[in-house]
């Protein structure tokens, strides 16, 4: 028999969206991580590149400056 | 120079040259769809002779030289490719770490089986496994190692499929 999914997100509830985009079998929150970790899985490893340059080119314009 | 890395640029001359690599360390976590934040592109190349000369002239295209704390301007070549054991090197399109072992000292030879191929804007890139890294980390046992496992762990977990029926 299937396990039926944990929610246990700081007392949310639920995250339909999240939930519509992994399916119900990956609904599982036991973690506070698991919604950006479930988001992150569902991308294309070229996404998931692109997402990790954002990051480093938007920390290096704040250290740069260029962000206010 | 760039200060921080362009992970796609550099990723595309070694590709483009046909050097025999593997991404290791936080951009194979990535890859593997670990949502953690690293400013290191760390790879590993087979060792021979063919793929040296691949290594150089992708390094050359890249303007690499090594981050000397002296100030020296010191650049690879076919003798330190072959004989260091860690490159870390500043190109044009940001810093580059060759390392020929990863902790607990896995050569690329040892760790090639445990990669997974990735298409990335067009190329297959090979980079370690998402739990071959977290042995990785465990084992280095660095505090910025420590402070991604969580993360790393629970991404492994929420990627393999339930055993149970």
């Amino acid at each position: 028999m299937k396990k039926a999914p944990t929610i246990r997100h700081h007392g949310e509830p639920q995250k339909p969206a999240e939930q519509q985009a992994v399916g119900i079998d990956k609904a599982v929150y036991e973690t506070d991580d698991d919604g950006l970790i479930l988001w992150m899985l569902e991308l294309s490893p070229t996404r998931r590149l692109e997402i990790a340059q954002g990051f480093v080119d938007s920390i290096t314009a704040l250290k740069n400056g260029r962000l206010s | 120079m760039a200060a921080s890395p362009n992970f796609l640029s550099i990723l595309k001359v070694l590709s483009r040259y046909e050097v025999d690599f593997m991404i290791v360390g936080g951009v194979a976590a990535v890859l593997e769809g670990a949502p953690i934040s690293t400013f290191d592109l760390d790879v590993m190349c087979r060792r021979n002779e063919k793929n040296n000369h691949r290594l150089l002239g992708a390094l050359e295209e890249l303007n690499a030289r090594y981050q000397d704390p002296a100030g020296r301007h010191l650049v690879p070549d076919a003798v330190k490719i072959k004989d260091f054991r860690f490159h870390r090197l500043v190109t044009d399109e940001g810093p580059l770490d060759i390392l020929t072992e990863i902790d607990p000292g896995l050569k690329y030879e040892e760790l090639v089986d445990d990669t997974v191929q990735h298409s990335v804007s067009g190329m297959t890139v090979r980079a370690l496994s998402l739990q071959r890294v977290i042995e990785s980390k465990k084992s280095a046992n660095r505090d910025k190692d420590r402070a991604v496992l969580p993360v790393l762990q629970r991404t492994l977990q929420l990627k393999e499929p339930d055993p149970t029926p």
